[in-house]
């Protein structure tokens, strides 16, 4: 049997190069997975330290201490509490000076702000004493919830150990029954299922920090009341990345006063962070020049915390980004069993991979549907070309004037992006074509039998300047090599049904075709398939052409006798 | 050792035809599943697809045995051989615990011949496919 297949060499040849056995497969894919652990674990590592400073601080002994000096302090991007406070255990004194311990959120100068407040010179407070080393205290112990962040870094390392482990312990190609390696799916579908965990968190995440919560912020901010304020420092910040490229944040500070009570604020909008978008930081800093009176908005349930600006800057379109990781891992993880018994191509009975012969009556003239409705294609193509060009446009009008090679480089993107809205603009025209109906004697003809179909246009039929109507066979090939799929066509049969340039056989008319017996019937597996369609193809000069694929069933030759399935052992 | 064959060594079948063989084996330890099943796969430029469509399971096998099974051929899909995809049809034994398997490649199409597909060669000229 083997050299009746080896007789065809393309397929013969192109299975054998598909294998993933081979010793280069295998380490290139474990030097993959070898970096996903690796970046795991360092941040587990990581994690794991800060987790011992931070949990170890709940076994220190509280203790009465008081304040002796507090003040607030720019570090870098964010705020800092500058603290004193005395304390005595077994009755000598001791002296501290941190804050906090462990891993500890960032503060903003509202935060630090408040913190001060709460720790004003002269005034009790609890700090927590090593008894070990009485030197060693902390004002404020860290969240435990922080230690939560482990989680991040262990899908990764899963990912990373569990791929090479996979990879080392699966057998060769060969080494497998056929029948064992396609019996579950299960194992496939749960591998997906965690890698579109992995994206939904990342993305659902970023989605949150990048574009709703400062939208719900923004919208909530609206509504509280304004004040006047002063700005007291303004300038464009500026951060070199280690890759060499530059971001930007507005680095600003302002004094206002709620309730007989003055504050600074420093947040300018709620769009968090620095980015590569520096003209409409440098607008604002011109605008906020230090001495400068304004109004902001102060939250008055937290006077600390306070906004210049509740409008969305351009970069809340890089808030976007993370919703298409969302998109595809909430695919991913509610496609997975599906996806994973496409990967198996696992199946439970023989008649998934062949069309079912029609039950009941298969008389009388049914309309096909196509393939692709126009309306949803145009829709389709639309929402992709405003994605796209969305992101790469705002990303490259936000570019500072020296990233030439940036500006080159995503040129390709907003080609590509001229491209889609072309494309578009080809779709929005092509549902002004006829549109095809086409009606045949039943949507599931046999090997050797009679199909027999009608059509016409709704729409203006005289613009077509030839009709061709066609039965096709086709090979349909999908190849999954780990997030990239394929899929190659071939067409082995092209039945002519109708060709014509006459106006009154283009507007309507019917025809006969014998679908030959020797040929293969429908046959649908989950990466490979045998699909055949009538195809529409009309010419319309100098407009879209109408092009429409309608779907049909050719079932195996009408079986003879053994209808049923039969088997039997003897010992 | 596994040996697994056809009556009279015939590896081609119509749809619905009976396929009858014998297997034969010699295991190092005594199997707790020992089965015959018959089974399409997919070689070719795609992902490998494949499905069990029958099942003949041996009652209290031991390591050495001789089994006689049979089947059905089924009415579809059958056995071909196109530019891209290959469909092939076979008898596979299994036993376990382990890897043990042995499996014979078959055909099961009309006149018992696998279905060759053609490649037809197609231009794109203003829209409109023509074929030459």
């Amino acid at each position: 049997m083997a050299g009746r297949f080896a007789k065809h060499a393309g397929v013969r040849m192109t299975f054998t190069s598909t294998s993933t056995s081979s010793t280069a497969g295998k380490g290139c894919a474990t030097l993959f997975f070898s970096v996903f652990a690796l970046v795991g674990l360092v941040f587990t590592a990581f994690i794991v330290n800060a987790s011992f400073e931070i949990a170890r601080t709940y076994f220190w002994d509280r203790t009465d201490c008081t304040i002796e000096a507090s003040s607030v302090r720019k570090s870098g991007d964010s705020f800092d509490l500058d603290v004193r406070y005395s304390y005595r255990v077994q009755g000598r004194s001791f002296t501290g000076t941190r804050f906090r311990g462990g891993m500890s959120p960032s503060m903003d100068a509202g935060d630090a702000e408040r913190a001060r407040d709460r720790y004003a010179p002269g005034t009790g407070a609890v700090c927590y004493v090593d008894p070990s080393v009485p030197q060693e205290s902390i004002l404020e112990r860290g969240s435990l919830w922080l230690l939560l962040i482990i989680l991040f870094p262990l899908i990764f390392v899963a990912i990373g150990v569990g791929g090479i482990i996979g990879i080392w312990r699966a057998k060769p190609a060969g080494a497998k029954a056929i029948s064992e390696k396609h019996r579950s799916g299960v194992s496939a579908a749960l591998g997906l299922r965690l890698f579109g965990l992995v994206f939904m968190l990342v993305g659902g995440g970023l989605l949150y920090v990048m574009l709703i919560r400062p939208t719900l912020k923004e919208a909530t901010a609206t509504k509280w009341p304004t004040v006047p304020c002063e700005i007291t420092s303004s300038g464009l910040g500026s951060h070199r990345g280690s890759k060499g490229s530059t971001t930007y944040s507005v680095e600003i500070r302002y004094l206002y006063e709620f309730r007989g009570k003055e504050y600074t604020g420093s947040r300018y909008s709620f769009d968090t962070g620095s980015s590569s978008s520096r003209e409409w930081r440098s607008k604002v800093v011109a605008q906020h020049p230090p001495g400068r009176k304004t109004v902001c908005f102060v939250n008055p349930e937290d006077p600390y915390e306070a906004v210049l600006s509740t409008a969305a800057s351009s970069d809340r379109w890089f808030g976007l980004i993370p919703a298409v990781f969302l998109i595809v891992g909430l695919f991913v993880f509610f496609k997975a069993p599906a996806m994973g018994a496409a990967k198996r191509g696992t199946g439970t009975a023989a008649n998934t991979a062949v069309p079912a012969p029609l039950r009941g009556s298969t008389g009388g003239p049914v309309e096909l549907k196509p393939s692709v409705a126009r309306m949803a294609g145009c829709i389709t193509m639309l929402i992709i070309a405003l994605f796209w060009n969305g992101i790469v446009w705002t990303i490259l009008l936000n570019m500072g004037r020296g990233e030439t090679f940036g500006r080159i480089f995503l040129s390709i993107f907003a080609l590509i992006g001229v491209g889609l809205i072309g494309a578009v603009v080809y779709q929005f025209l092509a549902l002004f074509n006829p549109r095809p109906v086409l009606t045949a004697n039943s949507t599931a003809i046999p090997l050797g039998g009679t199909l027999e179909v009608q059509w016409r246009f709704t729409g203006n039929v005289r613009r077509l300047r030839r009709l061709c109507i066609s039965l096709d066979g086709r090979e349909e090939a999908t190849c999954r090599r780990g997030t990239t799929t394929t899929t190659d066509r071939i067409v082995f049969a092209n039945l002519t049904v109708a060709e014509t340039t006459d106006r009154g056989a283009m507007a309507g008319g019917n025809a006969r075709l014998t679908i030959p017996a020797e040929l293969m019937h429908t046959f649908t597996a989950p990466n490979n398939k045998i699909v055949w369609t009538l195809r529409v193809a009309g010419d319309i000069p100098k407009w879209p052409d109408v092009s429409a694929e309608f779907p049909i069933s050719v079932l195996p030759r009408e079986p003879h006798s053994h209808s049923t399935m039969e088997t039997s052992a003897q010992s | 050792m596994i040996r697994l064959g056809l009556r009279d060594n015939v590896l081609a079948f119509h749809p619905g035809e009976t396929i009858e063989g014998a297997v034969l084996w010699e295991l190092p330890k005594t199997p707790s599943l020992a089965e015959v099943r018959l089974l399409w796969f997919t070689r070719g430029k795609g992902t490998e697809d494949g499905e069990t469509v029958a099942t003949v399971n041996f009652d209290i096998p031991s390591a050495g045995d001789t089994r006689q099974f049979s089947f059905t051929a089924p009415n579809g899909p059958y056995s071909f051989s196109g530019t891209l995809i290959a469909l092939i049809w076979a008898i596979e034994f299994v036993a376990k615990p382990g890897d043990e398997f042995e499996r014979l490649e078959i055909v099961i199409a009309p006149e018992a011949r696998e279905i060759v597909l053609p490649r037809i060669e197609q231009k794109k000229i203003a829209g409109i496919q023509f074929h030459r």
